[in-house]
């Protein structure tokens, strides 16, 4: 079964470039704006990977990360944020977070995780 | 062991040669239980000490050592007592002669010991009365390269010592060396005839022969006796079997609307300022003996910058190889090779497939390094300034590459998505569908391109980031796409990739 990948982000335009991108390589990608569905989603479904924004306007990464590392340990999540020096990156990276992107994203990063031995 | 003769065994001469029976015996055990090494040192001075005690005359006398190696001989001398034999010279003589020692003799010393020992009734230990001759190698005719401290700002030397004209190793030799027109920048060193050695045994030590370097004078470098000099202004260079003259080009003037572009196919000295919207390529080194304030800079393999690299607007700055240079400030930067800085990057996109060294006090303030083989330096940020972001571990040209790719497909994902928008309100058009799978087949083809590179992005998990000062808040350390961020001040640590755990981990240094 194809690995499947959640994106979190406010903005529409890396939801689609990311979705267009990922799923031409073979990755079915399922996007949100909302980080309640978005938090819903990632702890119920069979994500390999979990996309997700750092600034977003009612929740940040950083909290939607604790909330789903809380919820399902192994989920591998990449922040995205425009500032890696943020401390919000910083405490997404203590929650469980394993890597960042640049926005709008990077895409050899995402590629690494999905193409792991050890997913 | 001290014995004194009492007022009863002075009048019983019976109990005195029985007590002397007695210490006789003592220090006849102790010499056979003595260790044999040992046993020679200290048989002397012990008998004698004993046999003084008991007021008994003991001959001078000489124990003789010879080194392992058979190159020094010692002699320690012992005094006669109580009108012993004193020690001759004839007596030293039959143990050396004994013990072979033929060669290095030192007679003068001999006597003067034997002289002292005999008339201040001394002991003298150790006494080196013979040497052997250490053999001197031969060293083959050679040329000594006189180097001219160029990189003397460089992060290596930051003590402002300027070593002009010094000679120096030719293996230590930097990789940028500007001459003049018969500057001297070699000399032959005769050849230095071996000297076959011996040992104070008599034994002869051949002389070993140093190999030749067959180091030979190239292009542009004349003969004037025993020296060779530049035969025109250039950059100097040398590999382990040559060493010769560039021609370069030297711009005295500043570069702008008189000196036009400089494109050059090889080295650059430029010593004045490179005007703004004014580039400069060189096939070769390029060399700045002031500041270079960078406009567009395109080097194909060294740059080298006595001051600082200071960038303008949009300023691109392109080295192939190495880059020396005091500061970099508002620059965009990438060199194939390594990054030495003495004082700081300050405002600044640096990209490096080497490694980036700062200087004794560097630091790193506002700027974007990604530094292949890792990142050394005094200081990232400060408690104020703007923050920094350190990537290494990774190919910056492959990740460049793989972020064209993804900018491409961006732009293509948008116009997808407005073509899908729009057949869904006019499914039948053809002309639509025609583009919608153009693009689709443009984008599945730059994937495809990215996925095979990018096995060849991340290029080494063991490299470290070192801050030998402080690192501040703020600054985020990536190794090998694993980040870390730091959030409170830390000091003298290396930062690196616990590959197991996939996690930065901090070490003290």
């Amino acid at each position: 079964m194809a690995q499947k990948v959640l994106a979190i982000d406010d903005e529409p335009m890396i939801l689609t470039t990311v979705k267009v991108i990922l799923e031409d390589m073979g990755y079915p990608v399922t996007t949100t704006s909302d980080f309640v569905e978005g938090e819903r989603e990632a702890i119920n479904g069979d994500y390999s990977l979990i996309l997700c924004d750092l600034r977003m306007p009612e929740k940040n990464g950083a909290e939607v990360t604790k909330t789903i590392m809380t919820a399902r340990p192994d989920a591998r999540i990449l922040i995205i944020t425009a500032f890696p020096g943020d401390p919000l990156a910083a405490e997404a990276i203590d929650a469980g977070a394993i890597g960042m992107l640049r926005k709008p994203f990077e895409i050899s990063k995402i590629l690494e995780v999905l193409t792991s031995e050890d997913l | 062991m001290k014995y004194q003769i009492t007022k009863a065994e002075m009048e019983d001469p019976g109990s005195f040669a029985a007590e002397l029976e007695k210490l006789n015996s003592e220090a006849k055990r102790i010499v056979e239980t003595t260790p044999k090494a040992v046993k020679r040192e200290i048989a002397k001075t012990e008998m004698e000490a004993l046999t003084r005690t008991l007021g008994l005359p003991t001959d001078g006398s000489i124990s003789l050592s010879l080194a392992p190696d058979e190159m020094s001989c010692s002699i320690s001398f012992f005094p006669p007592n109580l009108g012993g034999a004193l020690i001759t010279n004839d007596m030293v003589a039959i143990q050396l002669e004994k013990n072979k020692i033929t060669k290095g003799l030192d007679w003068n010393t001999i006597e003067e010991t034997t002289f002292a020992c005999n008339t201040e009734l001394r002991q003298f230990s150790d006494v080196v009365i013979a040497k052997g001759l250490a053999p001197k190698d031969e060293i083959p005719a050679h040329f000594e390269i006189i180097q001219e401290s160029v990189e003397a700002d460089s992060a290596d030397n930051t003590d402002g010592n300027n070593h002009r004209n010094k000679a120096v190793d030719h293996r230590n030799r930097s990789t940028f060396r500007i001459v003049e027109k018969d500057d001297v920048i070699a000399r032959l060193i005769p050849k230095v005839l071996g000297i076959p050695g011996y040992t104070v045994t008599g034994r002869d030590i051949p002389f070993r022969r140093r190999p030749n370097d067959d180091l030979k004078p190239g292009k542009n470098v004349h003969q004037i006796g025993s020296e060779y000099a530049a035969s025109c202004t250039g950059s100097m260079k040398m590999n382990d079997k040559s060493f010769w003259v560039d021609e370069v080009l030297v711009v005295d003037d500043e570069i702008g609307y008189r000196t036009g572009h400089i494109q050059f196919p090889g080295d650059v000295i430029i010593r004045g300022e490179v005007k703004d919207g004014f580039f400069v390529k060189s096939g070769g080194d390029i060399h700045c003996e002031t500041t270079l304030d960078a406009s567009n800079i395109d080097c194909r393999k060294d740059l080298a910058v006595r001051f600082g690299i200071i960038g303008r607007q949009d300023a691109i700055v392109q080295v192939g190889g190495k880059v020396q240079t005091k500061f970099i400030e508002n620059c965009n930067l990438a060199a194939g090779g390594d990054i030495d800085f003495s004082v700081g990057i300050v405002h600044s996109v640096i990209k490096s497939q080497g490694h980036i060294r700062g200087g004794r006090q560097s630091a790193i303030v506002g700027s974007e390094i990604t530094a292949m083989n890792g990142l050394e330096v005094y200081q990232i940020g400060s408690r104020s300034g703007p923050t920094s972001e350190i990537i290494a571990g990774v190919d910056f040209r492959i990740k460049e590459r793989i972020e064209w790719i993804r900018d491409k497909n961006i732009e293509l994902a948008m116009k997808l998505t407005s073509i899908e928008n729009h057949l869904k309100s006019s499914p039948s058009d053809k002309v639509a569908k025609g583009i919608r799978e153009k693009i689709k087949t443009s984008i599945h083809e730059l994937n495809k391109a990215a996925l095979q590179i990018l096995p060849q992005l991340t290029k080494d998990d063991d490299v470290s980031v070192v801050v030998r000062g402080t690192a501040y808040p703020g600054t985020s350390i990536e190794i090998s796409h694993v980040p870390y961020v730091v959030t409170r001040e830390m000091s003298g640590v290396r930062f690196l990739l616990d590959k197991k755990a996939g996690r930065i981990k901090v070490e003290k240094i």
